[in-house]
């Protein structure tokens, strides 16, 4: 059952941080990041780790959530931390077996590397756990709009990632529905061999593929009877505005960047 | 008997806020070569309810028998029974995937694991049996016209010679003249294959028309069973649900509300012609009547 | 614009193929006055949905002229101004709906003729009131049922403002009850608002709550008149791949056995009175 797909991973709710103005919250999260890769030492990263869990904690977002969306990545930071172990030279050898070397710089490098990619997950979980896709891709496209001068397409991309997110569920109970369809004919999706299993996809993908099409020609028909033409002289319903509550997210972000530079090492 | 099922309920998402019971303690038996109408208004638990019947979904609790075989049973092979029990799903026609018609309808009894000697014959077979021809099982899929996609898809369902048949709206978006067809193609297949039939419709005068019995749903509940006569003759509770009447049976209640002595169980125009005509007064002559 | 000027019209409008997908039409002639509830008939390929397509510009006629309140679809840049008058209500629910919240949905045509925000927010919230979806507005419009998501595409039209609205099949991928709303809305904004509908079916019954009906046939307009006139012709319609109302039908059969009843008894409510008057 498809009934409980949320789109993206916002959590709705009215926190000062959901109230963000979704651009702020998008300059502010690439602030965020740059802090965690000036941040150099411990000391420094707890005080960005500090700093996430105050936000997590005003944004009223548990803390679970924010640390399920380690889960997936722990494979990457484990290899981050093995590669970076193994390949730094430098300061006092601890461990040597054959063409292995671990020095205590490695050490440390790879912690900084496996802690920074830590908490650069869990700063941009912050971002999509606030922010309704809408608003985001909203926030993109007026982020992105001075570029358009120069050609870029920012409505173009804008438009497509929501019409995207409008479809996922939309077609996702297509493929759940298109999936009994073809296993009420026998179809089976679960066993043989990886190609026994690809090929057995066709029956799924092809309808699939001629009902995008079809549902994409349908849509372009009824945004054009709806006078869409483009980005040129459109204006939205709602219109972004920053507030004082942006204000102050932003000067708390260049506190911290100023404490995670002034901090020894 | 096909299809037995007792105290069958299902619950979507179970351990979760978006915990909806979608069906509640149903018992029914569908008997050998009957005719089944399943009405009922969206969310009424139809769909949920036919997705049983071929083992597509899995009780909550309950059980479902088909031709004896527990289908709650682990050991239960449920390929053997979605071979028994076709089920056709809404706008099949957007299930259609291979380059031709004859292709697509081979493409069940390919998965049965048949020669291809028996699986020409049962395309074949399952095509005539829906008025397609041979030029357009050379076709694909995709030229044809709509009513005709519908049929390929049927076709392809009926190709795995179930005893079973289940239809979901099979009439849903067809024009009148594609309804008439598609009726009609139905109710040949009942009487020449005397298999047994479930069709899920919202229009009322068809599954009337059609079927020996019908049955009520609602909120997840059977409300009501019985012969056409019977469950129109209950008017007043399938307005309550929501659910319309055909319009032989609004105008045989609008009628008896109005003191005319219409039998219960009177809603098809051609009963409805003769009991008026036993009622009112007809014009002197009656052969040059305009 | 003078006043009687019909809203629409179409002079022996032609479109013809230009992929194989589309059905051509050859010399409609029609014309709707302002404030007409008309319903055009035809079965599948009939050329019925090639036609709402001529009625707001998303196809240019290929011979002929078609104008709406007074403008030339095929004039320059006049697609705009003419889409902006006559809004289209589309066959499939999904997929007309570009926005993944109802209210963004809504206040997607006003964004794109580049109304001013405060003016798009009082539009949309009126619009959404007239279908009666206003607790709906920042709902996703995966969680609503087919009717509910053809009230927010009405809402959409309608917070344009338009004379006419075109529905193409709108109903045909409802249940009854959908059914039901969406044609009690249209029924109100006809009356009540003097909106303009051209409503494109193959239910009979629909179109019997219509003041005038034209039937299409292979690309042309073969038959036009008030709903009466045009069902008491059972044998043409049958011609055309169309049936009659249940009720005419029975009408039919009583008066073949000699009963007095008058032509044109489309609806149960008319059997009704005719019969008690008979009794």
């Amino acid at each position: 059952m498809l009934g409980n797909i949320t789109l993206g991973q916002f959590f709705p709710g009215d926190s000062l941080i959901h109230r963000m103005d979704p651009r702020a919250k998008l300059v502010l999260t690439i602030a965020l990041i740059v802090a965690v890769f000036v941040a150099k030492g411990f000391l420094s990263y707890a005080v960005v780790f500090a700093f996430i869990l105050m936000t997590a904690m005003i944004s009223q977002i548990s803390l679970k959530l924010i640390i399920r969306a380690i889960r997936p990545i722990l494979f990457i930071v484990a290899l981050t931390f093995v590669l970076n172990m193994f390949f730094s030279s430098g300061g006092n050898v601890i461990f040597q077996w054959a063409f292995m070397t671990i020095t205590d710089q490695g050490l440390q490098m790879a912690s900084y590397m496996a802690i920074r990619l830590v908490l650069l997950v869990m700063g941009t979980q912050l971002l999509t756990l606030t922010t309704s896709p809408i608003a985001l891709t909203d926030g993109i496209e007026s982020l992105l709009r001075p570029l358009s001068k120069i050609g870029f397409p920012a409505h173009e991309l804008a438009m497509m990632m929501s019409i995207a997110l409008r479809f996922i569920p939309t077609l996702m109970e297509e493929a759940d529905k298109i999936m009994k369809a073809q296993m009420a004919r026998g179809a089976d999706f679960e066993s043989g061999n990886l190609i026994q299993r690809a090929k057995s996809m066709v029956p799924l993908l092809v309808p699939l593929f001629v009902s995008a099409f079809r549902r994409a020609d349908e849509l372009a028909l009824a945004m054009e009877a709806r006078c869409y033409r483009g980005g040129e002289h459109r204006t939205r319903m709602k219109v972004l505005h920053f507030t004082q509550i942006d204000l102050g997210a932003a000067i708390c972000l260049a506190l911290l960047i100023a404490v995670v530079v002034l901090l020894p090492m | 008997m096909p299809i037995e099922i007792t105290n069958l309920s299902h619950v979507y998402m179970p351990d979760s806020p978006f915990k909806t019971t979608a069906i509640h303690d149903i018992n029914l038996d569908v008997m050998q070569g009957e005719f089944i109408g399943l009405i009922g208004h969206t969310g009424s638990g139809k769909s949920t309810l036919i997705q049983h019947m071929n083992g597509l979904l899995k009780p909550t609790s309950g059980a479902i028998f088909v031709d004896g075989h527990d289908l709650t049973d682990k050991k239960t092979d449920l390929r053997s029974i979605r071979k028994r029990v076709g089920l056709v799903f809404q706008y099949p026609e957007y299930q259609l995937f291979e380059e031709t018609v004859a292709l697509d309808i081979a493409y069940g009894p390919k998965n049965l694991g048949l020669s291809q000697d028996e699986i020409d014959e049962r395309v074949s077979t399952a095509a005539s049996q829906l008025g397609l021809d041979e030029a357009t099982l050379a076709q694909s899929p995709f030229e044809l016209s709509g009513g005709q996609k519908r049929r390929c898809a049927i076709a392809g369902v009926l190709a795995m010679q179930p005893d079973v048949l289940i239809l979901d709206e099979p009439i849903a978006g067809l024009d009148p003249r594609g309804r008439e067809e598609m009726l009609g193609l139905l109710t040949n297949l009942h009487e020449q294959r005397g298999c047994t039939m479930v069709m899920v419709s919202h229009a009322m005068d068809d599954v009337a028309r059609l079927c020996s019995r019908i049955l009520v749903m609602n909120q997840g509940t059977l409300a009501m069973q019985g012969t056409p006569d019977e469950v129109f003759a209950r008017g007043d509770e399938l307005i309550q649900m929501g659910l319309g009447l055909p319009e032989g049976a609004q105008l045989a209640r609008a009628l008896r509300d109005k003191g005319f002595d219409i039998p219960a169980g009177i809603w098809k125009t051609q009963d409805l012609a003769e009991a008026l005509i036993k009622l009112l007064p007809l014009k002197g002559g009656d052969a040059d009547a305009r | 614009m003078t006043k009687d000027r019909p809203i629409i019209e179409l002079n022996n409008a032609s479109f013809h193929y230009q992929d194989s997908k589309q059905i051509a039409v050859h010399n409609l002639s029609l014309t709707v006055e302002k404030g007409e509830f008309i319903s055009v008939l035809g079965h599948n390929g009939s050329g019925k949905s090639t036609m709402a397509k001529l009625l707001n510009a998303l196809f240019l006629p290929s011979d002929g002229q078609v104008l709406v309140a007074g403008i030339d679809t095929a004039g320059e840049d006049a697609q705009w101004d003419v889409r902006r008058h006559c809004g289209m209500v589309f066959q499939n629910p999904d997929n007309q709906m570009v926005a993944t919240v109802v209210e963004e949905d809504v206040a997607f045509g006003l964004e794109n003729l580049g109304v001013a925000p405060s003016e798009i927010r009082r539009r949309v919230d009126e619009a959404l009131e007239m279908v009666g979806m206003q607790d709906f507005a920042s709902r996703q419009p995966h969680m609503l049922s087919g009717g509910q998501k053809q009230r927010i595409a009405i809402a959409g039209v309608l917070a344009m403002r338009p004379d006419v609205i075109v529905f193409d099949e709108a109903t045909a991928m409802l249940d009854p009850s959908g059914r039901r709303d969406v044609l009690q809305i249209v029924r109100r904004l006809n009356k009540d608002e003097g909106i303009t509908i051209i409503w494109i079916t193959h239910f009979m019954t629909e179109a019997t709550l219509a003041d005038r009906v034209a039937v299409m046939n292979k690309g042309e307009l073969v038959m036009q008149g008030t709903p009466k006139q045009i069902f008491t012709q059972v044998d043409k319609l049958d011609q055309y791949g169309l049936d009659v109302p249940p009720m005419t039908d029975l009408a039919k059969q009583l008066r073949d056995a000699g009963m007095e009843l008058p032509e044109g008894i489309l609806s149960v409510d008319e059997m009704v009175v005719e019969l008690c008057r008979l009794k």
